[in-house]
């Protein structure tokens, strides 16, 4: 009788063990698509702007160009450490003027040159580094930089360019993901999304608008799990707008392109099938699977910039005053930010740290404000040279 | 003047026209200036010596109506017996202005360079 009772005692010590994890996971949830700071789910870099490249050491970015520094520099700003440093291993180099590794030659026609003063694209992939630039046989070319800065070289010709006859250069909007480079000429007056293998090949048009339209826009290319999303407007008559934009899916296994929502047509980020917008009904969540929207915070917002990080839904209006606006993922808002240092180019960023180009009251610098900090300690801090 | 004087002052001029480093004898003057609002840019480099390829090259950044910045540049070259250079540009419909600046380059170095201006 003793051996049966504590056999029965076992087993309903197990099921009330289980039912008390089954519970304890549930209190945890915070309602559909809600995200739970803690979870073991890790949330990527979320740049808006690919102005800033991230290794696993470190940050790459473009010195600014000013009116005593006229050869700008590769730099590269250690994790750990926080040091910044130019992009040079010669040994006793001094790090000034055209000598040194970290400077790369600019475009200049006839020759081979970096599109790299004032903040232009880079990406980190694949241990190697990538910048945008000219060709001398006037091509836009994706340069490959190596990770230490000590070789480049012309990496993928993406389209010939009317540089040599019309003076006037316009970045493409470039992504590399999943093997190939996304990019978009964006001289075009209807413009098209494209793709072709990094290293080179034939390219391949993703997206290409109305036929009919006077005037089509593609942009803000982002990669999130396994596709490429971007948004494109097309312009028929004086009555189209932007307003009018959407938000497109391009699944990179399939070569399936679909649209996911119209009037997503500013900033935007992308989570777990989950789009996150601000409009003027206010901090938006769009599910994809569900094709429903919810509603976060019902503070009306003008296309703000927007970086989802761990913990935090950050907004900044870089388009006013450049307040950045922390929400947590059920929308109460937590905190903002403020102070001398006023983004008007914001890049986005990741769990621990966000960029932006900041405007200092008397010139711009390229800045970052680190999360790892206390809350009220939060506040940005120029990029420059220890 | 004196022989003397004279001399130094032949030697001093000599020295300026054929010396490998002519500014440590004399500058060229140069000035650059760029003129900014939410529709149009004007930019103009002066060199005031002849006999250069001069260009200037001016950057900008411009607003999209959906919250975008959008980053460009133009450049004009100029040779010969031409001493100053321009650009012009107006912003395409929807699009303004927030931002830019300009370089004068003088057979392919950086010389000058405006402060950078940006429009509210």
């Amino acid at each position: 009788m003793r051996r049966q009772s504590k056999w029965r005692d076992s087993i309903s010590f197990f099921y009330m063990l289980t039912a008390g994890i089954l519970l304890l996971s549930a209190c945890g949830k915070t309602g559909q698509g809600g995200r739970n700071a803690g979870t073991d789910e890790q949330i990527g870099a979320d740049f808006e702007y690919q102005y800033i490249a991230e290794s696993e050491e470190g940050y790459y970015f473009w010195e600014p160009m000013t009116e005593s520094q006229f050869y700008p520099r590769l730099m590269f700003m250690d994790k750990e450490s926080g040091r910044v440093v130019p992009l040079c291993n010669k040994p006793d180099c001094p790090h000034e003027g055209e000598e040194c590794n970290a400077y790369y030659p600019k475009m200049t026609l006839g020759e081979d040159g970096i599109d790299r003063i004032d903040r232009y694209y880079l990406q980190y992939y694949e241990g190697n580094l990538y910048a945008v630039g000219f060709s001398s046989d006037g091509y836009a070319a994706l340069f490959r930089i190596k990770g230490d800065g000590s070789e480049w070289e012309i990496s993928t010709k993406l389209y010939r360019t009317d540089y040599a006859s019309t003076n006037i250069w316009e970045s493409p909007s470039v992504l590399i993901n999943n093997g190939y480079v996304y990019f978009i000429d964006n001289k075009q007056t209807n413009m098209e999304l494209e793709r072709i293998p990094v290293g080179g090949g034939t390219a391949e048009t993703v997206y290409e608008g109305d036929s009919h339209a006077t005037f089509t826009d593609v942009h803000r290319l982002e990669g999130h799990d396994g596709a490429v999303f971007f948004q494109a407007v097309s312009f028929f008559d004086e009555t189209s707008d932007y307003r009018s934009g959407a938000l497109y899916r391009y699944d990179t296994a399939s070569g399936q392109c679909r649209l996911i929502k119209e009037g997503i047509y500013g900033p935007y980020s992308v989570q777990n099938d989950f789009v996150y917008y601000g409009s003027g009904e206010g901090l938006c969540r769009y599910s994809i699977q569900e094709d429903t929207t919810e509603i976060l915070s019902e503070a009306s917002m003008d296309v703000p910039n927007i970086t989802l990080t761990q913990d935090y839904i950050i907004l900044c209006d870089q388009r006013g005053d450049g307040e950045l606006i922390f929400y947590d993922y059920e929308g109460t808002k937590i905190t903002s930010v403020s102070d001398e240092w006023e983004p008007r180019w914001y890049y986005g960023g990741n769990s621990r740290m966000l960029f932006a180009e900041c405007w200092g009251g008397s010139y711009s610098a390229p800045c970052c404000l680190d999360l790892t900090c206390p809350l009220e300690q939060l506040q940005w801090k120029e990029l420059k040279a220890d | 003047m004196g022989k003397f004087k004279k001399m130094a002052l032949g030697m001093a001029l000599a020295i300026c026209m054929f010396g490998s480093n002519v500014s440590l004898c004399y500058a060229v003057t140069s000035s650059i200036s760029m003129d900014l609002t939410a529709s149009n840019l004007y930019a103009k480099f002066v060199y005031a010596e002849q006999g250069h390829k001069l260009t200037l090259t001016a950057f900008w950044q411009e607003a999209t109506p959906d919250g975008n910045v959008k980053p460009g540049n133009t450049s004009s070259t100029q040779f010969g017996s031409v001493t100053e250079v321009i650009v012009v540009r107006n912003s395409p419909d929807g699009y303004r202005y927030t931002w830019g600046r300009a370089f004068g380059d003088v057979d392919g170095k950086t010389v000058a360079v405006t402060g950078e201006i940006t429009v509210p």
